[in-house]
This record gives structure tokens, sequence and C-alpha cells, in this order.
């Protein structure tokens, strides 16, 4: 008779990914599949007017119908996929962008550093939502021009969270040593310099694409953001205040749907520093430790029992 | 610390030239026709459009164009609005005060609330001051403020009915001038006041464990001391500086709360100039509000060495 045993990995090793990575990744993964539910396998056609206008959730419509008829997770879902497609979207572009102005300014330094990082000053002193009118008064209201104005206005963010990174390690051996080797200085930016300034750049991505998110919801909102028929939360919002007293789900679904999403993306960020940089500590510490789930959700409220570690100015012992 | 002050008011003016620049080519790099909004698309009527074309200035040379526009502007000339029957120099005399108060008071409730926040949720680490400090700080990050202000009006409506909306002039009514802004200006203020809570609890625990403060643990100062006298000084310079990213983000934010608000500032002129095709009245403001935040985050550069003086030393 042989025993086969399973042998688990060794935890020490690895890097413990911090829960509000999880949780963010969660929400916004759960948030695509029930959009690209809506978006592929429409229950409903978003645009099609029906008979039952302010049905209740349930039955036929998962989420209810709004004023016209239409529905509601149809419609809802589809404009949350656009958020965070915008947002996604958003991100890329001005990360991409940023990385490589970055790059190139902290290494090549001179008269380059000096150009691209006054235009990243002056573009940093447009506040968004300005860029993004300036951008819809001259090639429309839509999508790509939310997309493009975006993409602009935060470059100069990344730009700046690159070249602090990479001029401290200009001088570094590894560097060095990779230019007296022969290796040209694009692939030593991208193969050598990047992997090392990686964290700094994922929570900024995230932190960028939760802005957007809001961004968006604003000008939408406002009207100036993702135009009809095309759903979008912000104006779901501005359009169904008036019915409010009809259908109180129309204002409150669309309003957990922007604040999951961005929440969503700020988890992302806060546990990605977590996770690659711990020194820098926790949003939601207090709700993992290992206690069981009563008495953690006791903790907000008559604390974790822990003494808090490095505590300078502990008020309970040692102060008279 | 004088070249400093000088440097800094120069890079304030170039930022404001790039943007005056970017809102000049606005009108002239679209696609299509300015005047087109003007008119009837199947039967076009030339007088309209020399009519816009010679209000933008659109019939002159390029260079000539910009000159003459900022140099109107300098004396306070921003044109003739293109929809409606006014100045727009007169509309911004009006509107302005109404979002820079705005913009005013949302900073100082940011700074003021934020600040003691971080500070307390620093001090009590893990306790439940610190915990719920760290989850609402987290939400505000998360909830756009115009979400707060509309489900708190909507409920308002149903509910206590405080005239919340609209706007009193300060001569007409000072107490109430100041109670109608109050409410947008602290929803404004959210965002900032949640970035400078956490910014302010994070640097304060990075500096707990230097060894200066170990020091003065050492030599015998108490709880608050290190915390007033020692930390604090040394934690706000980073503090500052999300102030003043911060601030692009709260200038643009008036845009939205004076239209959810109803409040007669730059924000809401701009909005409907935007639905209507107005470019003149876009135009100033975009520049005007624009300039509002460089500004502001000019008036908080120069405010910096009073924090920190080790600036001076690098900076200069």
């Amino acid at each position: 008779m042989t025993v086969t045993v399973k042998q688990k990995a060794p935890r020490s090793g690895r890097t413990k990914i911090a829960s509000e990575l999880k949780l963010g990744l969660g929400i916004l993964v759960f948030i695509f599949v029930a959009s690209v539910v809506a978006a592929v396998f429409p229950p409903f056609s978003p645009t099609a007017i029906g008979d039952d206008s302010f049905a209740l959730p349930g039955g036929e419509h998962w989420l209810g119908t709004d004023n016209l008829g239409r529905d509601t997770f149809t419609r809802l879902f589809i404009a949350a996929g656009t958020t965070l497609m915008i947002s996604a979207a958003a991100t890329l572009i001005s990360a991409v962008l940023g990385t490589a102005l970055g790059l190139i300014a902290g290494y090549r330094g001179g008269i380059a550093d000096s150009i691209i990082m006054r235009g990243a000053d002056v573009l940093l002193a447009i506040p968004a939502i300005l860029m993004a009118l300036i951008v819809r008064v001259i090639i429309g209201p839509g999508i790509i021009p939310l997309i493009i104005a975006m993409g602009i206005i935060y470059t100069p963010t990344f730009a700046r969270v690159m070249r602090a990174p990479v001029l401290a390690m200009r001088d570094r051996d590894f560097i060095i040593a990779a230019q007296l080797a022969g290796t040209p200085a694009p692939i030593i930016a991208i193969k050598h310099m990047l992997p090392n300034a990686l964290t700094p750049l994922m929570v900024q991505a995230a932190i960028t694409a939760s802005e957007a998110v809001l961004l968006e919801a604003g000008l939408s909102y406002l009207g100036q953001g993702v135009q009809p028929p095309n759903p979008s939360v912000g104006m779901m919002i501005s359009e169904f205040q008036k019915y409010v007293q009809d259908s109180p789900l129309l204002v409150i679904l669309p309003a957990i749907v922007i604040v999951a999403i961005a929440a969503g993306w700020n988890l992302i960020a806060d546990g990605l520093q977590r996770t690659f940089s711990p020194r820098q500590r926790d949003t939601f510490e207090f709700l993992i430790p290992r206690q069981p789930l009563w008495r953690r959700m006791l903790t907000p409220f008559i604390g974790s029992g822990i003494p808090a570690k490095n505590s300078l100015v502990d008020t309970k012992k040692g102060q008279k | 610390m004088v070249r400093y002050i000088a440097r800094r008011i120069g890079e304030a003016v170039f930022v404001l030239f790039v943007l005056s620049v970017l809102v000049f080519l606005m009108v002239r790099i679209m696609p299509g026709d300015p005047a087109a909004a003007f008119m009837d698309p199947s039967n076009p009527d030339p007088s309209v459009r020399a009519r816009i074309y010679e209000q933008l200035g659109l019939d002159r040379p390029w260079f000539v164009q910009y000159f003459s526009w900022i140099g109107g502007i300098f004396t306070g000339d921003f044109g003739r609005s293109l929809t409606q029957p006014y100045t727009v120099g007169e509309q911004l005399a009006t509107r302005f005060p109404v979002s820079l108060e705005l913009g005013v008071m949302a900073t100082i409730i940011g700074v003021a609330l934020g600040i003691p926040i971080g500070i307390v949720s620093a001090v009590r680490r893990g306790k439940l001051a610190d915990n719920a400090s760290r989850i609402v700080t987290f939400l505000l990050l998360s909830v756009p403020p115009f979400l707060i202000g509309t489900v708190l009006l909507l409920i308002n409506s149903r509910t206590t009915r405080f005239r919340l909306l609209g706007f009193v002039t300060f001569e007409d009514d000072p107490v109430g001038h100041f109670t109608k802004l109050l409410l947008p200006a602290l929803l404004l203020s959210l965002g900032l006041l949640a970035l400078v809570a956490r910014y302010t609890r994070g640097m304060l625990l990075d500096t707990f464990s230097q060894d200066y403060i170990r020091t003065a643990r050492a030599k015998g100062v108490l709880g608050n001391g290190i915390v007033t006298g020692h930390a604090l000084r040394n934690a706000m310079a980073p503090v500052m500086t999300v102030v003043g990213v911060q601030l692009a983000s709260l200038i643009g934010g008036t845009v939205i709360m004076e239209n959810v608000f109803a409040l007669p500032g730059m924000g809401s002129l701009l909005i409907n100039a935007v639905n209507t095709s107005d470019y003149t009245t876009i135009q100033a403001c975009v520049l005007i509000i624009g300039a509002l935040y460089v500004a502001i985050s000019l008036i908080v550069d120069l405010l910096y060495p009073l924090v920190d003086p080790r600036i001076r030393v690098v900076r200069s």
C-alpha cells in the first residue's frame, strides 16, 4: 500500500496577496461578467421601450424597469461595462505614454528631462474636467473623446511616478553593468528599469482608473459624457432623480454600481501597495486577522484585541 | 528664497500661457464649422456665419487673433456671448466670486478637517477611531461628491424640506449666503479631506518610527508633545503636496457641484455654454477656472517653506 502525500508549497516563500486586492478584483470581475452578459446575451434590448414601466425587480425583469419600461439590468450593466471600459482604456493609454516619457526623462536626463517634466507640470495644472470639456468641444461628446481627454490628462502623473525610481536606479551597478555590456538604452529601460518600478506604476494605474470612473460619472451626470441612447450610470442618476418617488431603485442601483466600480479600483490600489511594499499598512487590515468572523465584525467597534505594534504614542500604558 | 518665489511665479505664468493657447486653439482646430451650430443646415445663412466669425475673431490672421483676444482679456474684455445678449465679462463679474468662494471654502474645510482626522487616526492606531476614519475616508474616495449631493437633496425633498438649493448674495443676506454655500463646499471638500487624512496618518506613522522620535521619547517628551512638537511638522510637507495635487480635481469639482446645487457660478455658466456652443463663454470660463486653480496652487506652494524649513535650503 502506498500513501501519496501531497505537500503544500511552503507559504513563507510566496507573496501573501492582500485581501483588499482580492476583494477589489472580485468586485470588478463580477461587474465585468455581468456587463458581458448584459451586452452579449441581453435578456432584453437596452433601448426597447416596453409597456411595463416602473416594474419591480424579480420575475421577468431581474432589476425592474424604468419610466419607459426598459429593462434596468440590461441598461445598468451595459452602462457599468462602458464605465469600466473607459476607465481601463484611459488608464492604459496614459500609463503607456506616461511610462515611456518617464523612462526617457529619468534615463536620458538633461534637456529631454526638462522638456518632458515641464510639459507634465503644465498638463497637471489643468483640471481634468476642463480638459475633458475642451476635447468635448473640439471633437464632440461621446466615449472616444472621453478616453482621449483622460488619456492626455493622466499621462503626466505616470511620467512623474516612473521618473523618480529611474533616477534613483541610473547609477546602480546592475544598470552600469548592462551599459558596459553594450545593451541599447531602450532595452535597459524596459528590461532592467521598468520591472523595478512596477509596484508604484500599478498602484498609480489603479488610482487613476478610480479617478476616471468618478470623472466619467460626473461628466455623464452633466450630460457631457456618454451620450444617449447609450446608457451611462451618471446619466441614469440625473435622469431618474425625478422618478425617485415611483421607483427609488432607479437611482439607488446606479449609485451602488458607480461606488462599487470606484471602490473596486481603490481596493486594488491599496491591495497592490500592501502586497508588494508591505511597509505601507492596511486599509482594512483589521478585517482580516485570524479570528472568527463574528469577532472580526465587532473589531471596528471594540478593537481587535491585538495591541498595536510599534505604537510609540500608546495612550494606555507608559504615559503619565 | 526670492529665487524660489520668482521661479514659482514664472512657472505659473507659463502654465497660464499654455492654457490660453489651448483654449484659443480649441475653436480653431475643430473639424467642421464653428458657426454650424447657429445655422439651419439645409439653408445656411452667410450673414449668421459672418457674425459668428467676426465675434470669434476668425476673420483675421491667427497670431493677430491670439494677441487681440489675450489683450482683450487683460483689459477685462472677454468678447460677447454668441447666444445671449450680454458680454462675457459681465457674466464673469457676477459668477467668478461664487466659484472662488466655493473653492476656497472647500479647500479650508478639507484641510481643517482632514489633518486632525489623520492625527487622531495615527495616534489611536488600530483603535475604534482609526478604523472608523479609515473606512470613511476610503468610502469618500470612491463616492463621487455629486452623488452624495443628489442623494441628500432627494432625501431632503421628501423629509426635512430645508431650502438647500439656490443662492443668495452676501448683500441680501450674509448669513443665508454662507449657509447656502456650506453644504456644497463641504461635499466638494470630501475628496480632499479623505486624501489629506490618509496621508497625514501614513506620514505620521512613518515619522513615529524614526530615530529622532525615539530620542524625543527617551528625553521624556510626552505623547502629545511628540505629535505636535516633533512628528507633525515633518509629516506636513508631503501632505501639502497632496493638497496641491488634489486642488485640481477640487476646482474641477466646482463645475459639477454648482450644477447639482443650482449655484450661479462659473461651472454652471460653462456647462450651459457647452450645451449651446457659446464658444466665447466657454473660452473665458475654461481660462478663468484654470487660472483660479493655478493661483491657489501657487499660494499653496509659496506656503511650503513655512511648513518645512528644509525646502528653503534645498530649493533656493
